[in-house]
């Protein structure tokens, strides 16, 4: 991990300082899947992402990094929850909550040529995250954090308005598998972004 | 940094307060009644037959954890004890005065303006009860063992923790605790208020705990 983690700060740090580059900011609406929506079933409103990317010779492919903070919460109010010991029970009134911080290194592909008006994209993004899954039952809290590994694939399409300018819309599905103490965390999401990039 | 004619600076702006935004995070708001900080949670030894109990022993006190030179509040003595009582009667158990019953109930109660579970959490106690030395039906110190996980914090709280132990096969000279039931929550509001929530919680225990109506 902390290999992976490297890398992509190296990656990131190449398309900063590189032309060529296009800078991103994104919010993103989410919908927990899986045993993710057993933590928090409800959407989470709370999703930014900043990005950098960088054209190679091919302008359809692209490398870069992006950063980005998820902010999940269901207050799941006053119930008997099971615990993960046999029989016993808990009785409390219940908010579940999770931040990530994601840091992944980026792989576009524009399926046309990136100055068109309307180019359709595949995005693939590698690399770890910190979560910290929190549930507050009453006066106490139930904590698991830590690092673990985060994915996430991005089908979209960006508009362009002019050379320089543009605007994106995405479907994204994000991984981030069990990790610790950590439910393993899944959802899609609708991605809605500005662009914009020199030469 | 090159990005020409586009708004780097726009974005840059963003990505700075975006980024502060998100490293403080987010957390749900508080409750707002004193009732919803509380909390129960029961655990038992799932290799205890319970449908073999049929007497219980209870004492007439509640054992009072606090700190050297604290004075133990017993104003809630009574209710703790009447509705464990009543519970238990529920259950169709016996009550006997004396250590033969099939388990001993064991109540105690820790009182702190701050750090009730400052070892870690309710079990801090798991493993040392300071009230049995008062009924020891053979040669035992005081202790209990058990099992223990969970994290958690503690506040200006009170917790009330009943062991159900099981006199009859000691381990060394420790109890075992096949039952344990904690209510644990904020001691403010009036008495009233108070003994109700103790009431209906300590009833929360046992609704919870369908295993030991067997």
């Amino acid at each position: 991990m902390k290999y992976l983690l490297t890398i992509i700060a190296a990656l990131t740090f190449y398309t900063a300082v590189n032309a060529q580059q296009v800078a991103e900011f994104s919010y993103q609406v989410s919908f927990p899947t899986g045993s993710f929506k057993d933590f928090v079933s409800k959407t989470g409103w709370v999703g930014f992402s900043g990005a950098y990317l960088h054209r190679l010779k091919n302008p359809q492919l692209s490398l870069g990094g992006a950063f980005t903070w998820f902010y999940f919460q269901d207050k799941k109010g006053h119930g008997t929850y099971p615990t993960d010991k046999e029989n016993a029970a808990l009785t409390s009134n219940r908010s579940n909550y999770t931040n990530i911080y994601q840091l992944v290194a980026l792989v576009q592909y524009d399926f046309k040529n990136p100055k068109e008006h309307m180019v359709p994209y595949a995005r693939i993004g590698v690399g770890g995250a910190y979560q910290d899954q929190r549930s507050d039952n009453g006066l106490y809290i139930i904590q698991a954090d830590g690092v673990q590994f985060a994915a996430h694939a991005d089908l979209g399409l960006r508009f362009n308005r002019d050379e320089n300018h543009g605007v994106y819309i995405a479907a994204t599905y994000n991984t981030l598998p069990a990790a610790q103490a950590m439910t393993a965390t899944t959802f899609f999401g609708i991605k809605l972004g500005i662009s914009g990039w020199g030469h | 940094m090159r990005i020409k004619k586009a708004y780097p600076k726009a974005i840059a702006a963003v990505l700075i307060l975006s980024t502060s935004l998100m490293l403080s995070g987010c957390y749900p708001s508080a409750p707002d009644y004193i009732s919803d900080y509380d909390l129960v949670y029961t655990q038992p030894d799932n290799s205890f037959d319970f449908s073999k109990v049929t007497t219980y022993m209870l004492p007439d006190s509640v054992e009072h954890i606090t700190n050297p030179g604290d004075k133990p509040d017993h104003t809630y003595d009574a209710v703790i004890l009447s509705e464990l009582k009543k519970q238990l009667d529920a259950l169709g158990w016996q009550q006997v005065t004396n250590s033969a019953g099939s388990v001993m109930v064991l109540p105690s109660v820790t009182a702190s303006k701050q750090g009730v579970c400052t070892a870690y959490c309710w079990w801090c106690y798991w493993g040392w009860y300071p009230g049995w030395g008062y009924y020891p039906p053979v040669n035992w110190n005081p202790g209990y063992w058990y099992p223990s996980d969970i994290v958690c914090a503690s506040y200006n709280t009170g917790t009330l923790m009943v062991n159900m132990t099981n006199p009859a096969q000691p381990k060394g000279n420790q109890l075992g605790v096949v039952w344990l039931g904690v209510l644990n929550g904020l001691l403010e509001g009036s008495t009233s208020s108070i003994a109700t929530r103790i009431q209906t919680n300590i009833g929360q225990m046992f609704k919870q705990s369908p295993y030991l109506n067997q």
